[in-house]
């Protein structure tokens, strides 16, 4: 009798523990909010830091204003990404094979410039962007 | 000519170019810059070693070229050359075909912060294939310059 108490007992607590935590998953509770960042920080950087770069961080912008994602952009010259520190993504306008020494990936960003490819980049980066946002 | 901060005159502008190659059509317009005092003696050099190692083909629907660079700049300007033939330009994006570029605008730019509105309205005209065609049918110099400011600043101020 007293074995089949603790039994349901022990049931009990351990259905409610599986229900908090799926409903953790669900709702991005405590552990994930820890994690979840409120704001993205972007690195832009082209050859020398001027002309795409200037027309990239507005069009970034402009992205991140209608998907309401608060964000932070600096511009930078392709030669830095390697050691680009604070980032959360990398976007760049010229050709580079370097890779972010503190791991930030690093995106091809001339399709927002050209227009070519414009909208598979914008899905992509904006994948990138709740990966990282939400841990 | 003021193109909202980026200024320009008809001696800038080259209609149906006969250069051959990057360095020849970037050699020609850095000189007309440098004689209109536009760039130092240093800008040639500067702008032919940029687009070398970042260069700056646009593989759009009519393929342009922005060579660009701070470096010996004075003041900041854009200059323009259609090209006769299509000259192969490396594209920016670092694919391995060359972008066989039609016309190509050079720039000096000083601060960029300054010139965000215009820098914008020339990365539309690039997308704008119509536009670009229009160009390269214009066989005078300021024709093609009247044209370029309807179309960069239209509304803009």
């Amino acid at each position: 009798m007293r074995y089949h108490t603790v039994g349901k007992g022990y049931l009990f607590l351990r259905k409610g523990g599986a229900q908090s935590t799926r409903r953790h998953k669900m709702m991005g509770g405590y552990p994930a909010q820890i994690k979840m960042k409120s704001s993205i920080s972007i690195a832009v950087a082209c050859g020398g830091g001027i002309f795409t770069t200037t027309v990239v961080t507005e069009k970034l912008q402009e992205i991140l204003k209608k998907e309401k994602i608060k964000f932070t952009i600096s511009p930078h010259k392709i030669t830095e990404v390697p050691n680009i520190t604070g980032a959360d993504i990398i976007v760049v306008t010229g050709k580079t094979s370097e890779k972010n020494k503190a791991g930030a990936p690093v995106l091809m960003g001339l399709p927002l410039f050209t227009g070519v490819g414009a909208e598979e980049f914008t899905e992509q980066l904006l994948e990138q962007i709740r990966q990282i946002m939400n841990g | 000519m003021n193109f909202s901060g980026l200024s320009t005159c008809p001696s800038l502008v080259l209609v149906d170019c006969e250069a051959e190659t990057d360095e020849e059509v970037i050699t020609l317009l850095s000189d007309l810059a440098r004689s209109r005092n536009y760039v130092s003696e240093i800008f040639k050099e500067k702008i032919l070693e940029r687009e070398r190692e970042f260069p700056t083909g646009l593989p759009t629907e009519v393929p342009v070229a922005i060579p660009h660079v701070h470096d010996g700049c004075l003041e900041s300007f854009f200059s323009v050359a259609t090209l006769k033939k299509p000259v192969a330009f490396q594209s920016m994006d670092g694919a391995e075909d060359p972008v066989m570029t039609r016309i190509v605008f050079l720039f000096g730019i000083t601060d960029p912060s300054h010139q965000t509105e215009v820098l914008k309205r020339f990365c539309s005209v690039f997308q704008n294939a119509a536009l670009l065609r229009g160009y390269l049918e214009i066989k005078d110099r300021m024709q093609l310059l009247e044209r370029l400011k309807e179309d960069l600043c239209g509304t803009i101020r």
